[in-house]
């Protein structure tokens, strides 16, 4: 991309940094089954929003394990620690995604007020929806999930050139580096991630996805430049292409809700933040991007102008 | 080496309209998510297996994606499912079989990680299209239970 702003790599420090505070309290239904005199008070935690639920879910059941002593063996009751998940507004997280990508998607579109803090998670130990949920029964399955990710982000840039290349204790150093939230050591790595290859001066491909409530996820096939135009694309191109894009399959299979792609009727957020749409969207990639490599942007439709 | 998006269209429907002549199961379904290929049944355990290929668009791959449950609808874990294919557990097991989001129906499936796949498909890459999906969907139906009939491999 064009000549790298000295500023530039501060964004990246700034969003690295950014943090979520959530209040965590036990269901109704699996409270009534607390084997203490007293139900538990709420849990706080102050999270990373690019880090994953699976990361800190120890945390959450060591906390609750103390209410359950003596009664989580106890079949008749099935509370479990390994079926513990997440609800928010009746609708079970899925925590595969970043937690500040499920933050700004959920609390953006389904909440009235203006204030959604600390962040109000249901935590349930029993009914794990596991038609919707993936399990992640250890540490390893997350980190796995984050490697997959990576390399199809990687994929996409660089045809998997780069991440293919790399030993396999690089590939340690990111994953350790977002737990151990070390923020020199990720990027000493992932600079070489964000390098270009095949002699261009952008990526193949940009690897996102396009988050709108009630709808699976929108990922296609974008190419940052208009070789044809000379000229770099925009966040607003990208998001008209995938709209246009997806509309126009939704009709061909006659649908009968076609998604709204009307751009100016959605508000952009990505890491919490809604970036200007005439952003270049090489620059986004590689400055906004989360740890997996990804754009993850949220469209939360402006009921208000319709 | 790799498939285009209508290499594989055409792979697929070649395929179930092979799987109607010959009797199989295979089905095609179409949505605005993208086409794709099932195959289930249910073995001699009592357990119920169904198979879907995607296509991946970051792969420009076929994607082989399954899940496999108990008679009540429970899904199998991830730890189950190695135990059926796999002698032992080894580190790099995650990088072949994990649980995903099933990029069309969004709903949790075991996947058969595609960033090799490509490398396999240069062995057979002087095969016509039809041949090198064949070729793929062998070698990666079977390590996972999956059975094909022979007739899919004869012209």
């Amino acid at each position: 991309m064009s000549i790298p702003q000295i500023d530039d790599k501060e964004i990246t420090r700034e969003l690295w940094q950014s943090r979520l505070p959530v209040r965590f309290i036990l269901s109704d239904e699996d409270t009534t089954k607390v084997n203490r005199s007293e139900s538990p008070e709420p849990l706080y935690l102050m999270l990373t929003r690019h880090i994953y639920f699976p990361c800190i879910v120890e945390k959450i059941s060591r906390y609750y394990s103390n209410y359950f002593k003596g009664n989580l063996n106890d079949p008749t009751n099935n509370i479990n620690l390994n079926n513990l998940w997440f609800e928010y507004e009746s609708i079970p997280l899925k925590w595969h995604y970043p937690i500040g990508v499920l933050y700004d998607l959920y609390t953006s579109s389904l909440s009235t007020s203006s204030s959604h803090l600390p962040w109000q998670i249901i935590v349930h130990l029993s009914k794990f929806p596991e038609s919707e949920l993936i399990r992640f029964p250890d540490i390893e399955c997350i980190e796995s999930h984050y490697m997959t990710t990576l390399k199809e982000a990687d994929a996409l840039k660089h045809k998997g050139q780069i991440i293919g290349d790399m030993q396999k204790r690089d590939h340690k150093q990111l994953w350790n580096s977002l737990l151990q939230d070390k923020y020199e050591g990720f990027w000493n790595i992932n600079m070489k991630l964000m390098a270009y290859t095949e002699n261009l001066k952008y990526f193949r491909y940009i690897p996102f996805r396009i988050y709108i409530l009630d709808k699976p996820f929108i990922q296609k096939l974008f190419s940052p430049y208009d070789v044809e135009h000379n000229k770099w694309l925009t966040l607003f191109d990208l998001l008209q292409y995938s709209l246009d894009h997806e509309v126009k399959c939704e009709k061909s299979s006659n649908e009968k809700k076609i998604t709204n792609n009307n751009v100016e009727d959605y508000r952009v957020i990505i890491h919490g933040v809604e970036p200007p749409l005439n952003t270049p969207v090489q620059w986004l990639s590689e400055y906004f991007s989360h740890p997996d490599n990804f754009l993850h942007i949220c469209l939360v439709e402006n009921h208000t102008r319709r | 080496m790799a498939f285009t998006l209508d290499e594989f269209y055409k792979c697929i429907s070649d395929l179930y309209d092979q799987s109607k002549k010959i009797h199989d199961r295979w089905q095609l379904i179409e949505t605005s998510k993208g086409s794709y290929l099932i195959y289930s049944f249910i073995d001699n355990n009592c357990l119920k297996y169904e198979f879907h290929i995607v296509y991946s668009e970051s792969y420009s791959v076929p994607v082989l994606y399954f899940n496999i449950s108990n008679l009540d609808g429970s899904l199998l874990s991830l730890d189950d499912v190695w135990k059926l294919f796999m002698h032992k557990k080894t580190s790099n097991m995650y990088e072949t079989i994990t649980q995903q989001e099933h990029p069309i129906l969004h709903r949790p499936f075991f996947i058969l990680h595609p960033c090799h796949t490509e490398s396999l498909l240069r062995k057979v890459v002087d095969q016509p299209t039809k041949k090198r999906f064949i070729f793929w969907l062998s070698i990666y139906g079977q390590s996972v239970g999956l059975p094909l009939s022979v007739n899919y491999a004869i012209d």
